[in-house]
């Protein structure tokens, strides 16, 4: 086979051996294609797991934080404490004039902090089971932002750069006592349950913009 | 906005107690209007006594002299409305006419809030049961958030049992409150409902249902739809479809989801008639199902 200089099977092998240097994406492996149509689709997909896996983890978190939390209508007032996560929040025009570099980098950004968020507290969580949900949902969450990551490499737009790391521990305020940390452990699980419903329709929204290139690949393989 | 301008203008003149012409046997004049509670002890007061004894007649009957407070009519029913007239004992000089009207204070107002038109808007209705009997009046509002962070806004009316607000932002953390007072001249109740506007999308019925036969294709139907008209965005929104089909006397079947507004039904049985309805809900599954839409009927193609 002949490698043709800017084609897409120059793309697609590009593609391939990044995804394939990548730790936590197990499942995949080089032969696979993945136009940017169909990481769009896996992307999706991975939001509505998660979505899901979500509903089963917050029930048996929100029992570990014990009441108010876990009632039903326990609706608090947002404390005025920094932002540490991006809001989801959004009014309809906004949200329907994001370009599709920016609807991929803030959902990039909101589940990099989220996972951050949520890997410190998988470190303090109290029983076993709960560590064992948390640690499941955190793989899979990770594997979300590197689907994410995937897309927008596939579509040549660049990954925010920022606060990458952990911004836990030193410097930032941490909550002055026991019950403001379970707040603080309540609305995180809030926002990660609202960035996943939008996230669920930012991308559906990008399927359709995006067609799926996959075809051509197709093509292409079995032409020779 | 006419709604407003209708509201500014009839509600103050609801808020007064009407004067006299309810309960018409129309003997007018200036009757005072007073209200009681079905079911209990209603008392009848005289506008005039000092304290003092009264005689109590309704039309042309006299009903007796009575001792303040009033008349007391015990276990009132709705045979007791109409119009009373108390008079001086010895004289027979009327003091008053008074118009008795009979129901019940509000119950609390069961509120349903629905996003149809996700994500422009919420529509809202409520029911009072049982139902007062008397002229209700309600006030509607909505507040973003549970702790008065915004101030309430008004959730504009677009019924006698419904109202309707914009201006919703998607993907909330906090939920939206809406508040819902009925007030008549026995009492008040309210009732909020809090919600986050993803949690109550539900479309209305898929439209325009039509169920054709394909030529040649004796086993198959062709059902087509289009989504609901107040489905504002079906571009950035999309919604998937349930079918409901039945030959006739037979039993439902139910397939789907799908995303397409058309669907060939296959190894349908020939030349019976099938009974089709469609529902819609958020691609993303968020909310819930529309109602079936109206059902359309077709038979297959056959063989001429």
């Amino acid at each position: 086979m002949e490698l043709r200089a800017g084609d897409s099977w120059g793309i697609f092998t590009f593609l391939c051996a990044a995804l394939c240097n990548l730790p936590a994406l197990p499942a995949l492996n080089c032969t696979e294609e993945l136009g940017a149509g169909q990481s769009i689709q896996k992307t999706y997909d991975l939001t509505r797991y998660l979505e899901h896996q979500l509903r089963t983890l917050a029930g048996t978190y929100l029992n570990y934080l014990g009441p108010p939390f876990n009632e039903p209508d326990f609706n608090p007032p947002r404390l005025a404490r920094a932002e540490r996560v991006p809001s989801a929040t959004v009014d309809l025009d906004l949200w329907r004039g994001l370009t599709d570099n920016a609807r991929l980098a803030a959902n990039y950004r909101a589940y990099s902090r989220l996972l951050c968020y949520l890997r410190a507290l998988d470190g303090q969580a109290g029983t076993a089971e709960l560590r064992h949900r948390l640690g499941h949902f955190c793989s899979s969450l990770q594997g979300l932002v590197l689907s994410i990551a995937g897309v927008m490499s596939s579509l040549g737009y660049p990954l925010p750069t920022g606060p990458a790391g952990p911004p836990a521990p030193p410097g930032t305020p941490v909550a002055p006592n026991d019950f403001l940390k379970k707040m603080d452990d309540f609305w995180l699980l809030k926002e990660l349950q609202t960035w996943l419903w939008r996230s669920a329709k930012d991308f559906n929204r990008l399927k359709k913009k995006v067609p799926p290139a996959v075809v051509t690949l197709r093509l292409e393989a079995r032409g020779f | 906005m006419k709604w407003l301008w209708v509201m500014a203008f009839v509600a103050p003149a609801c808020a007064v107690p009407y004067n006299g012409t309810a309960g018409g046997t129309g003997d007018g004049g200036r009757c005072t209007l007073q209200h009681g509670t079905l079911g209990t002890e209603v008392l009848l007061r005289c506008p005039a006594t000092a304290g003092g004894p009264a005689e109590w007649r309704r039309g042309g009957t006299v009903l007796g002299t009575y001792p303040a407070p009033g008349l007391a009519l015990p276990n009132a029913s709705l045979a007791h409305e109409g119009h009373y007239s108390c008079h001086h004992p010895g004289t027979s000089e009327t003091w008053a006419t008074i118009c008795l009207r009979l129901g019940y204070p509000p119950a609390l107002p069961a509120v349903k809030c629905w996003a149809i038109s996700y994500p422009q808007a919420v529509n809202c209705s409520w029911v009072l049961a049982p139902e007062p009997l008397l002229d209700t009046d309600f006030v509607a509002t909505y507040r973003h958030g549970v702790w008065g962070a915004t101030e309430p806004g008004e959730c504009i009316r677009t019924g006698p049992r419904s109202c309707s607000f914009g201006d919703v932002q998607m993907f909330s953390l906090t939920p939206y409150v809406v508040n819902v007072t009925a007030v008549n001249p026995l009492g008040a109740a309210s009732s909020l409902l809090p919600f986050l506007l993803e949690n109550i999308i539900k479309p209305d019925p898929p439209e325009d249902l039509r169920v054709s036969p394909i030529p040649g294709e004796t086993k198959k139907l062709l059902l087509e739809w289009s989504p609901p008209g107040s489905w504002p965005f079906p571009e950035y929104f999309p919604l998937k479809y349930r079918i409901r089909y039945a030959q006739e006397g037979s039993v439902t079947q139910t397939i789907g989801p799908y995303e397409q507004t058309s669907y060939t039904l296959m190894g349908v049985r020939p030349g019976t008639l099938h009974h089709i309805q469609v529902a819609a809900k958020d691609f993303t599954d968020a909310g819930e199902f529309s109602a079936w839409s109206l059902p359309a009927s077709g038979t297959p193609w056959m063989e001429p």
